[in-house]
C-alpha cells in the first residue's frame, strides 16, 4: 500500500517541491563532494601525522612479501638494490642483470618476468646459470618477486 | 467564506502533510552510499572491459562462522573485479588475500563498525565506537588473532613483533599468554665476577658496552647506578656455593718471554676454538654471546679461568661449550684474552665510598625495577607480575588509556607504538625501561599485541602453536650435547636454535668417517658463513659416542638408494651438472663456481648417495628454507647427477 501511495505522492509533489528540492541538492552534492574526497586507506595515513607518520610503510604488502623472497633467493647473485652486483655475480659468466636499467627494464613485462624466474634462463633460450623456481616458489611469491624488482627503478611504467 | 477558509487551511494542512511525508524518503534517496553505487557505474561504463554494473541498495556479508554482518561492499563495490587493480578507493580491487572474503568478512582483519552505512561510522572514526578501522601499517595484527603460532610467514611484520617479546623477555613483568621465561645470566657471584666501576657503567648504559645485550636501558642517575652497583657487589658467592680454583702460577708473571710464549700460543687456540662464531670483539663476528673487546677490563681472571673450564658450573644454563682445554692450553687462553681485550681507554674510577645504607637502597631499586623479573639472585623474589597484563591488550577500551600529555593521536596502535618507543612519556612514574627499539621493531611488537584481543574466535578457526618438542637425550650422548651446548646452535628431533643444521638425519647424510674426521678439524663447510663450528678439542673417545649415537638415533632407512656408478651414468651426471641445470652458478668444484653453496669437492666421500639422491629430487623437503631450487629432476636424471657427484671423492 505505502509504496503505490509514495511513487503517487513523489510525482504530485515533483513541482511543489522543486525549491525545496533545488536546496537540498545543493546542500546533498555538497555532502558527496565531500565523501567523494573521504580519505583513501592510503591518505588516511597521511592525515594523521602524528603517530603513524613514523610507521608509514613505503612498501605495499606485495613489495614487502617479494623483498623477503628476493633477499633470501636473488639478492646473492642480483645484488640488495639489483644493481646485478651480489657477492656471488662476479662468479658467472654471463654477468647476472642489473634491474637499475630503467630502458631495458622497462621493456619486459611482468608476465615475461615472471616466466624467467619459474623457468630459469634454460626455459627463456638465456644462460642455464640462472636457476628455475617454479616448482620451489609459489605463482603468488613469484609475482610478489617481480613486485618487488619494479621499486628498483622508480616512475618507469612496465610494458604490460 | 467560512468554506473558503477552511480550504486554505485544508490545503496549507495538505501540502505541509506532503511536506513531512517527502522527507523520510528524500533522505533515503540522498544517502551516501547511493553517490557511490552511481560512482561506481559511471567509472565502470569508461572501463575498456565490461564489468557488471552494481544494482543500487545495501549490499552485505554474513560471516556465520565469526558472527559478523558486514555492509562495506556497498561502497567497496570493485573488492573482487580484476579490473578494477588499479582503480581509485573506495572501488580498488583488494590484493589478493588467504582467505575467501565473502566467508571471512571485512572487519574481522579491518576492524571499524561492519553494519554502519556511513563512510565516517562504517570506519570507525566516531565517538564510542571502539575498534575504528586498523591503520594498514598494523592490519597484520588481525592474522595473529587466529594464527597463534610464533611464525606466521604470510605476516612478516607479526611473526618479528613475537620474535622480539619472547627475546626482550617481556614475560619478565607482563603477563602474556604463550610466551615463557627466557635464560638471562644469574647474579650470583657477581661481586666476585666483575668489578664494581664496570657495573656502574653497565647500569648506565648497557649496549655501550656491549651493542646486542637483550637488557634495556632503566635510565638510572649517577646515584641510582652507584648504589645499586654497591649493593650488587655484596653478593660475592656463586651458585650451588661453586668455589673458584686458584690461578696456575704460569699466570702470574705478565711480561717476560714466558708470557709472551703464553700469549702467542693462546691468539692460535682462540682462533682455533673459533670464540668468534658467537661472540663479538669490535663488533664483529656471532651474534649469540657478548662482545669480548674489553672483557679482560670487565672481569676477573680468577673468574674467566674458571668459567672457561667449566662455563655451566659458575653460570648455570649458559649455551656457553666446555672446551676440552687442557690446564696448560686454558693458561694460555686466559693469557691471550687478559693481554689483548682490554679497554686501554678506561678512566681509573672516581674514589668512592659507599653510602651508609647502600644496602637497603639498592635493595630498594632491585625491588622497585623488578630485576629479580629476569636475574635470578639467591635469596631474591621477583614480582609475580609488575606491569599489566597484556593477555587482551589488543581490546583494551581507549577510556582505560591515559594518554597523558604526549600529545599523539589518540589510539590504540599509536598509544603502543609510541609506549614501546618511549616507555615512560605518558607519566613521569612509569617503570618500564627503554628498549631502544627502531620504528620497525616498535611498530612489529605493536602488531603482535594488537593481535591479543578477546574476539571470541571459534577453536576451529585457531591454529594454535606446536607443542615443544621433548627430546632430552640421555646417557653418555645426553650428557655431551649437554655440556657441549650442541643445541645453542643445532637442532636435533624439534629442539635446539638453527643457527647451524640441523642434526636429526646426519647420519642419513653424511658418513661416519667423515663425521668423526669432522670433530678433529671443523672446516668450514661453507666458506662465506661467520658462525662455523668451533673446534672443541675433543678426545676420540667423546667423537666415537657422538658418531655411535647418531649412527643409531638420528638417521631413516628409507633415505637409501642403490646409485649404480657407472661411466655412463656419470658422464650423463656431468651433463646435467654443468649444461642443464647449472649448478655451478651456486656450487664449486676445482676452484671454478660460485660460493652459495657449499664447494662440492670430494663431496663424495662427506655424503651418502642415498641422501643426494633424495635431496636432489626435493631440497627442501630436508631443509624448508634452502634457496637451492626444486628442478623437478626423474628419478633417471637424480641418479645420474649423484653418481656424477659420488664420484667426486
Amino acid at each position: 500500500m505505502s509504496e503505490p501511495l509514495f511513487v503517487r505522492f513523489l510525482t504530485l509533489s515533483k513541482t511543489l517541491f522543486l525549491i525545496a528540492g533545488a536546496l537540498l541538492m545543493v546542500g546533498c552534492s555538497h555532502g558527496t563532494k565531500e565523501s567523494a574526497a573521504q580519505p583513501t586507506a592510503d591518505t588516511t595515513l597521511a592525515q594523521n601525522p602524528a603517530a603513524i607518520t613514523s610507521s608509514a610503510l613505503p612498501l605495499t604488502y606485495e613489495q614487502r612479501e617479494g623483498k623477503y623472497f628476493y633477499d633470501r633467493y636473488c639478492a646473492v647473485c642480483h645484488g640488495d638494490k639489483g644493481a646485478g652486483d651480489g657477492f656471488n655475480a662476479f662468479n658467472l659468466d654471463p654477468k647476472p642483470h642489473s634491474f637499475a636499467d630503467s630502458s631495458y627494464f622497462a621493456a619486459i613485462s611482468d608476465a615475461s618476468l615472471q616466466q624467467v624466474i619459474a623457468l630459469g634462463g634454460r626455459g627463456v633460450n638465456k644462460s642455464v646459470l640462472m636457476p628455475a623456481y617454479g616448482a620451489t616458489l609459489r605463482q603468488r611469491d613469484i609475482s610478489y618477486v617481480v613486485a618487488y624488482l619494479r621499486t628498483f627503478v622508480q616512475g618507469v611504467s612496465p610494458a604490460r | 467564506m467560512k468554506i473558503s477558509k477552511l480550504r486554505v487551511a485544508f490545503a496549507v494542512a495538505s501540502v505541509l502533510f506532503l511536506v513531512v511525508l517527502a522527507i523520510s524518503p528524500l533522505k533515503d534517496y540522498f544517502r551516501e552510499w547511493r553517490g557511490y553505487q552511481q560512482g561506481y557505474n559511471a567509472l565502470i561504463s569508461q572501463l575498456p572491459q565490461r564489468v557488471k554494473p552494481a544494482e543500487i541498495g545495501i549490499k552485505q556479508i554474513w560471516s556465520q562462522k565469526l558472527n559478523r554482518i558486514d555492509r562495506c561492499e556497498t561502497c567497496h563495490l570493485g573488492i573482487t573485479q580484476v579490473a578494477l587493480a588499479h582503480a581509485p578507493q573506495p572501488f580498488r580491487q583488494h590484493p589478493w588475500v588467504y582467505h575467501d572474503i565473502e566467508e571471512f568478512g571485512c572487519t574481522t582483519c579491518h576492524e571499524g563498525q561492519g553494519a554502519a552505512t556511513t563512510t565516517e561510522e562504517a570506519h570507525g572514526q566516531v565517538k564510542y565506537w571502539e575498534s575504528p578501522l586498523l591503520p594498514a601499517a598494523y592490519v597484520e595484527a588481525s592474522c595473529g588473532k587466529c594464527h597463534k603460532e610464533e611464525n606466521v610467514p604470510e605476516a612478516p611484520l607479526l611473526t618479528l613483533g613475537r620474535k622480539l617479546i619472547r627475546e626482550s623477555n617481556c614475560v619478565a613483568c607482563h603477563k602474556i599468554a604463550g610466551f615463557s621465561k627466557q635464560w638471562v645470566p644469574n647474579l650470583n657471584g657477581i661481586g666476585t665476577k666483575v668489578n664494581r666501576a664496570w657495573i656502574v657503567s653497565w647500569l648506565k648504559d648497557p649496549k655501550a658496552y656491549n651493542p646486542l645485550s637483550k637488557m634495556p636501558n632503566f635510565h638510572f642517575t649517577d646515584e641510582e647506578a652507584n648504589v645499586l652497583a654497591d649493593f650488587l657487589t655484596t653478593f660475592k658467592t656463586f651458585s650451588n656455593g661453586a668455589e673458584l680454583e686458584p690461578l696456575p702460577k704460569s699466570l702470574a708473571a705478565s711480561s717476560g718471554p714466558a708470557a709472551d710464549k703464553m700469549v702467542e700460543a693462546g691468539t692460535t687456540l682462540f682462533r682455533e676454538a673459533r670464540c668468534i662464531t658467537c661472540h663479538l670483539v669490535n663488533g664483529r663476528g656471532g651474534t649469540s654471546a657478548p662482545e669480548l673487546a674489553t672483557v679482560a677490563s670487565k672481569v676477573r681472571e680468577q673468574w674467566l679461568y674458571n668459567y672457561i673450564e667449566e662455563p655451566k658450573r659458575l653460570q648455570p644454563g649458559v649455551e656457553m661449550p666446555r672446551y676440552r682445554f687442557k690446564k696448560p692450553e686454558l693458561a694460555n687462553v686466559v693469557s691471550y684474552i687478559e693481554n689483548q681485550f682490554v679497554d686501554y681507554g678506561a678512566q681509573q674510577p672516581p674514589a668512592h665510598t659507599p653510602e651508609p645504607n647502600f644496602y637497603e637502597k639498592g635493595l630498594a631499586l632491585f625491588k622497585k625495577y623488578n630485576c629479580a623479573g629476569c636475574h635470578t639472585l639467591d635469596g631474591m623474589q621477583g614480582a609475580e607480575v609488575m606491569g599489566p597484563d597484556l593477555s587482551f591488550i589488543g581490546s583494551k577500551k581507549l577510556y582505560e588509556i591515559d594518554f597523558g600529555q604526549s600529545g599523539i593521536e589518540e589510539t590504540l596502535p599509536s598509544y603502543l607504538f609510541t609506549k614501546l618507543e618511549h616507555p615512560r612519556v605518558f607519566s613521569a612514574t612509569m617503570k618500564m625501561p627503554d628498549y631502544q627499539f627502531s620504528d620497525e621493531q616498535a611498530r612489529a611488537i605493536a602488531v603482535a599485541l594488537l593481535s591479543m584481543t578477546d574476539d571470541p574466535i571459534p577453536d576451529a578457526l585457531t591454529i594454535q602453536p606446536h607443542p615443544e618438542s621433548t627430546f632430552a637425550p640421555q646417557g653418555k650422548f645426553g650428557k655431551l650435547v649437554d655440556e657441549l651446548a650442541c643445541l645453542g646452535c643445532h637442532k636435533m628431533e624439534g629442539r635446539g636454535k638453527e643457527i647451524a643444521p640441523d642434526l636429526s638425519l646426519e647420519a642419513s647424510e653424511a658418513r661416519r668417517k667423515w663425521i668423526e674426521g669432522y670433530f678433529k678439524v671443523p672446516y668450514s663447510i661453507r666458506p662465506i658463513l661467520t658462525e662455523r663450528m668451533p673446534n672443541l678439542f675433543l678426545p676420540d673417545s667423546e667423537i666415537k659416542s657422538i658418531a655411535g649415537y647418531m649412527e643409531t638415533v638420528f638417521r631413516a632407512d628409507s633415505l637409501e638408494h642403490d646409485i649404480k656408478m657407472d661411466p655412463g651414468a656419470i658422464a650423463q651426471g656431468r651433463i646435467l651438472y654443468y649444461g642443464t641445470y647449472g649448478c655451478q652458478s651456486c656450487h664449486l668444484i676445482n676452484l671454478k663456481g660460485g660460493y652459495v653453496g657449499p664447494p662440492l669437492d670430494r663431496i663424495g666421500s662427506r655424503l651418502t648417495p642415498g641422501w643426494v639422491f633424495h635431496w636432489l629430487k626435493n631440497p627442501q623437503a630436508f631443509k624448508p628454507e634452502t634457496i637451492e631450487p626444486n628442478n623437478k629432476l626423474t628419478d633417471k636424471e637424480a641418479e645420474a647427477l649423484t653418481a656424477f657427484l659420488m664420484s667426486l671423492k
